[in-house]
């Protein structure tokens, strides 16, 4: 996201000037530009650019009694119908839909009330009177018609407001400048709405690289033994461990990986994961761990390389301020967060940290550390047996087929957007631009998902194809890296080609776009049999030929019903080798 | 806190560093007491001379646990008035604290 600001469109009935400056003056990555659109013009702006440039980001920050008439009504004390408030409200979300046509995504803020508000008091949460009671309403009618649109993601101001504590809201603001917030609320907004788009961008941290002795939990086990550790009990700093290690173990479970790196003998620090019986973490929740005497950024590099991400996945965490100015100063890819000495702040400080945020969150993340497990079991399955074909069809590996739909979208875009070795286009996109690409009816677009005997890999692999006269184009071949090498990869090949076969088209060609890090793409496609040109960028199949899909994969088709799948024109040695 | 005029300097000077963190490098106000905020030579705009304003005061009830009303007697009406640069604003801070005490 470095290089070029990106523009950022302020859309408010209030006045964001400020919010403005203190986006675009933050120096935080991304950097931004910011056009604020007229305040109490907001309708319009969301449906007129009026001039304004295109931008790429929308940010839609109301007052509800601004944009919702009715609304103020209620807050006047007068009857209204909760029906006609809702209904409003749908319409104000219709416009947020209009206007996502012109911008990337769209940033909408929850509505709230100022803390000053007393409504009805003792009723006002409750019905027929309570405005809280509507607001919460409306809230929740506005998510149900946005939740769904790809891009469009919606932020939470109350969490702003009580970090500025008193001074959230400023009447002199409100009548000076025509703000109702006060600095620190915008200062906070301008910090979430970047982590927000640090979060679109794909920037979201995936592996949490952390040290055990005084980390993970207080004392060195290689002194005091794993049975004298500071941990849970009747012991204030015990607990604070247990609640810290209770805090790594729900981000494990919502999909970032944990890895230990520490230095210590493997046996003893693995004998008090194992043992200990209030350990929270045991050793099947890290995906990897180096527990030797090594230089902890060296391991940290190993790690990486063994889970397949980048340094810039990773965040490293270490009690000791020595071991973090070492990663630090040797891998400055790594976000290695300042730690607290105050061990009671631990499990606070990992929840505040916002480099986890994800844009989506697919089956696949939920699953993820599952699946490092089933590929450890893989690579030790590998180890037994000698001969790869031997191995190959140990795994039974299944894919199924599926076509782009509402289920799948987000992970879908997610995986184009992630993947980088094998993907031979790199193409980036959006959920909405990939929508919006695949419903063009030359298009066809199939989503992979793989399992063998050791688990679900989940969605993992990505064909694209456009099919023009006679000749088939493959735009996307994207698979994870997680599942390359098993076969997949020819399969999808095999799927392709049929359906293109099926469509009468005469040939199929891909092109190679080289990148910093799609060289295994290359790789393969110079061993699948496709004929290609010297530079070996160019390759093509001729469809009078099917391809011969790898017997080790059985393939089943999940397409939707009168959809010109490719099993409707899969060749009948190819359903043979592929389908049983 | 003593309302004397070094520690409503001070006071001022947190505002403004504040304030600098919605300008870009090249706009940020020196601190310093000549520092013209208002009037011909002004660093601020009519919207930071606001955040000017609200920020005061609200660093002014932290510091020294009183209310000051910085809008009174149209501060703005003229360009020899208290918020002309750092050095009469926090003359003026101190004042109006001085007679809250």
């Amino acid at each position: 996201m470095n290089g070029a600001s990106i523009l950022i469109d302020l859309i408010s009935d209030f006045n964001l000037q400020t919010l403005g400056n203190y986006l675009e003056n933050d120096e935080a990555e991304p950097q931004v530009s910011v056009q604020v659109a007229p305040f109490g013009q907001t309708v319009s702006a969301l449906l007129n650019p009026n001039g304004r440039e295109q931008g790429s980001v929308a940010l839609v920050w109301t007052s509800p009694a601004s944009v919702i008439p009715l609304f103020g009504e209620a807050l006047q004390f007068r009857p209204v119908k909760e029906d006609q408030v809702l209904a409003e409200v749908r319409q104000f979300a219709e416009y947020i839909l209009a206007s996502k046509k012109r911008f990337r995504s769209v940033l909408v803020c929850a509505w709230t009330l100022p803390d000053w508000f007393r409504g009805h008091g003792l009723l006002d949460l409750q019905k027929p009177f309570g405005a809280r009671n509507l607001l919460l309403k409306m809230n929740l009618e506005l998510v149900s018609v946005l939740q769904d649109e790809a891009g469009v993601y919606i932020l939470d101001p109350r969490d702003w407001m009580q970090s500025a504590g008193k001074n959230a809201y400023s009447p002199k603001q409100w009548y000076l400048s025509k703000m109702p917030y006060g600095a620190e609320v915008l200062k906070r907004a301008a910090q979430e709405i970047k982590s927000a788009m640090r979060s679109i961008a794909g920037q979201a941290r995936k592996l949490i690289v952390v040290d055990l002795d005084d980390t993970l939990w207080g004392g060195v086990v290689g002194d005091a033994g794993w049975e004298n550790l500071r941990l849970g009990g009747h012991d204030h700093v015990g607990e604070a461990y247990v609640d810290f290690q209770r805090t790594l173990k729900a981000l494990r479970n919502r999909g970032i990986l944990l890895a230990i790196a520490s230095k210590n003998e493997e046996s003893v620090a693995l004998q008090a994961l194992r043992m200990h019986p209030e350990m929270v973490l045991r050793p099947q929740d890290f995906a990897g761990w180096r527990i030797n005497w090594n230089d902890k950024a060296r391991n940290i590099v190993e790690l990486a390389t063994e889970l397949n991400l980048g340094l810039q996945s990773v965040v490293f965490i270490d009690d000791n301020p020595a071991e973090r100015s070492r990663v630090r100063e040797a891998l400055p890819e790594v976000l290695v967060p300042e730690w607290p000495a105050d061990k009671t702040l631990f499990a606070i400080t990992l929840s505040q940290m916002d480099c986890f945020d994800a844009p989506q969150l697919t089956n696949e993340d939920f699953s993820r550390a599952e699946m490092y497990d089933a590929e450890r079991g893989r690579d030790a399955l590998k180890r037994e047996v000698p001969r790869v074909e031997d191995w190959l069809a140990s795994l039974r590996t299944k894919v199924i087929v599926e076509e782009l739909n509402g289920s799948n979208r987000a992970r879908v875009a997610q995986l184009f957007n992630k993947t980088n070795q094998m993907n031979l286009s790199t193409r980036r996109l959006t959920e909405s631009e990939l929508v919006q690409w695949a419903a063009e009816k030359s298009r066809k677009l199939f989503a992979f998902r793989v399992s063998d005997r050791f688990g679900d890999s989940g969605l993992t692999g990505i064909v694209t194809l456009d099919l023009n006269g006679g000749t088939a184009s493959m735009v996307d071949f994207i698979l994870s890296c997680r599942v390359m090498g098993r076969k997949v990869e020819e399969t999808m090949l095999a799927v392709a080609i049929e359906y293109c076969r099926g469509q009468q088209a005469g040939r199929l060609v891909a092109e190679y776009l080289p990148t910093a890090k799609n060289k295994p793409c290359h790789d393969f496609w110079i061993k699948t049999g496709f004929e290609h040109d010297d530079a070996q960028r160019m390759f093509w199949w001729d469809l009078a030929q099917s391809y011969l899909a790898p017997a080790s994969v059985a393939v089943e088709f999940a397409l939707e019903a009168g959809s010109a799948g490719p099993e409707r024109g899969l060749g009948v040695e190819c359903v043979a080798e592929a389908g049983t | 806190m003593l309302p004397d005029y070094e520690n409503a300097i001070n006071v001022v000077y947190k505002v403004l560093a504040e304030l600098n963190l919605q300008r870009s490098r090249k706009a940020r106000i020196d601190l310093s007491p000549h520092t013209a905020l208002f009037g011909a030579d002004g660093a601020l705009d009519s919207l930071a001379l606001s955040n000017l304003i609200v920020l005061t005061e609200q660093q002014v009830q932290e510091a020294f646990g009183v209310e000051i009303d910085l809008t009174e007697g149209d501060p703005f009406g003229s360009e020899n008035g208290p918020l002309r640069t750092v050095d009469t604003l926090a003359s003026h801070v101190a004042d109006l604290v001085r007679q809250q005490l």
